[in-house]
């Protein structure tokens, strides 16, 4: 099917792209891969910017964390010697699990994380890792946290003449460690249920900090408060664990799905988001 | 409107709109290897390379690809003349319709690029957007093996 799409232009920088979405005023609207308009895109669009030309396609390690460019491709991030090595390669492992090789080619983590699905991997990792997200836009730079990035959709968050710039994710605590996990019909599908975790480990081997993120159940990720508030300040268990999982399980206000029926996808994200605490909480122990 | 295109490293103009998808191009164009298969970037058929990585261009926007390379099956071989990659494919037995073909042995040239000597492991991965349903994955897998070899001498 054609995007009813009639130019495309090639901005050379950040000014010049603003510039033009400004001036489209909703008509033109800023582009990765483009894999999501392929399928459709709304009338009033009848433009797009593309992002190659802007230098956005580069994953940079610095002592804060890394950074990743809107044009990086999920095969990119997958195939990161960077990403495999910071904070337990968690980016890289959720990325390299993400839907089929040539899609993974084709997506950007820009459009992956601006054009949200409820099955998409990737937001639930950087909510659990705490990333910043870089959008730019007519009056400079501003930082915007994942937990308010993804309280709406983000392309309802992102305003006017604004564009995603950069995920940055930042370095971990000591003794911190992360998990993630996936289950799927097939290797190369969507997730049924995913799970992110980030723990951190206080000197006491209590928990200092949990971000429980349950991907596949509800369109926006979210952190769990109610796995947090078990898990902080306690030394981790194996019940423990299973309890914070069952809570952040029972407050999420789930979507219906039509490849599973509701209860099975409750078992399944119970088992998930168990494993990957246990997953996180052994990363962290073992940085002891 | 027009597009120049660099398909088989041969600059081609083409007359399409910017929100066209590659696969449609490319087949009015007489490039008929890339199949329509789901349309949806789950099946393979359309397997094309750009810039020698394997997509399926019935995901991507004409208008984005001005200026990369794009390798169709058209620019393997010839009916004359088989890629090696072709030939195990014929060799070990895993074309039966043919269909998905054009795509398994696209994908197969960006492993082996990338892979002279892949595991069995790494080609399945490389494998994982195309499908087959009629001769099944094994002779596929022996076929990439084989071509892997031959392409080692």
């Amino acid at each position: 099917m054609a995007a009813k799409i009639k130019l495309i232009h090639y901005p050379r920088s950040a000014r010049e792209l603003t510039a033009l979405l400004d001036r489209g005023k909703g008509r033109i609207v800023p582009v990765g891969g483009g894999v999501s308009f392929s399928f459709s895109s709304p009338s009033k669009i009848a433009e797009l910017a593309s992002l190659r030309s802007l230098g956005l396609d580069k994953i940079l390690r610095g002592r804060n964390g890394l950074r990743l460019g809107a044009m990086v491709t999920i095969a990119q991030l997958a195939a990161s010697p960077d990403a495999a090595q910071f904070r337990d390669g968690l980016l890289a492992l959720a990325a390299s699990r993400v839907a089929a090789t040539p899609n993974r080619n084709l997506i950007t983590i820009g459009g992956n994380a601006i054009r949200l699905f409820i099955w998409s991997d990737l937001p639930s990792v950087y909510c659990a890792m705490g990333a910043v997200f870089k959008v730019r836009g007519p009056n400079g730079m501003k930082k915007i946290s994942c937990d308010e990035f993804y309280a709406s959709q983000p392309l309802t968050v992102l305003k006017g003449s604004e564009f995603l710039e950069e995920i940055i994710v930042p370095a971990g605590a000591p003794c911190s460690g992360g998990a993630f996990e996936k289950f799927s019909e097939t290797s190369n599908t969507f997730a049924l249920v995913s799970a992110a975790a980030c723990v951190t480990l206080g000197s006491s081997g209590r928990c200092a900090s949990a971000r429980l993120v349950i991907g596949g159940l509800q369109l926006l990720p979210r952190v769990s408060e109610q796995a947090a508030r078990i898990l902080e300040g306690r030394v981790p268990s194996p019940e423990l664990m299973q309890k914070a999982a069952a809570a952040a399980v029972g407050a999420v206000k789930m979507v219906r799905d039509i490849r599973v029926s509701d209860e099975y996808k409750k078992g399944l994200a119970l088992t998930v988001a168990r494993r990957a605490l246990e997953g996180a909480f052994r990363a962290a122990g073992g940085k002891k | 409107m027009k597009l120049m295109l660099k398909i088989n490293k041969t600059e081609k103009m083409v007359e399409a709109e910017p929100g066209e998808v590659l696969l449609h191009v490319l087949r009015r164009e007489g490039y008929k290897g890339a199949k329509f298969g789901c349309g949806q970037g789950f099946c393979g058929a359309c397997t094309v390379l750009l810039d020698g990585k394997p997509v399926n261009s019935c995901l991507l926007l004409v208008g984005l690809v001005e200026g990369r390379e794009i390798t169709t099956i058209e620019g393997l071989g010839s009916v004359d003349r088989l890629h090696p990659i072709q030939e195990a494919y014929l060799d070990a037995g895993a074309v039966q319709c043919g269909y998905c073909t054009p795509g398994f042995v696209l994908a197969t040239k960006a492993l082996l690029d990338e892979k002279p000597d892949p595991t069995d492991g790494q080609v399945k991965q490389a494998l994982d957007g195309n499908y087959c349903r009629c001769t099944g994955y094994v002779k596929i897998v022996d076929a990439v093996k084989l071509a892997a070899k031959r392409m080692r001498r």
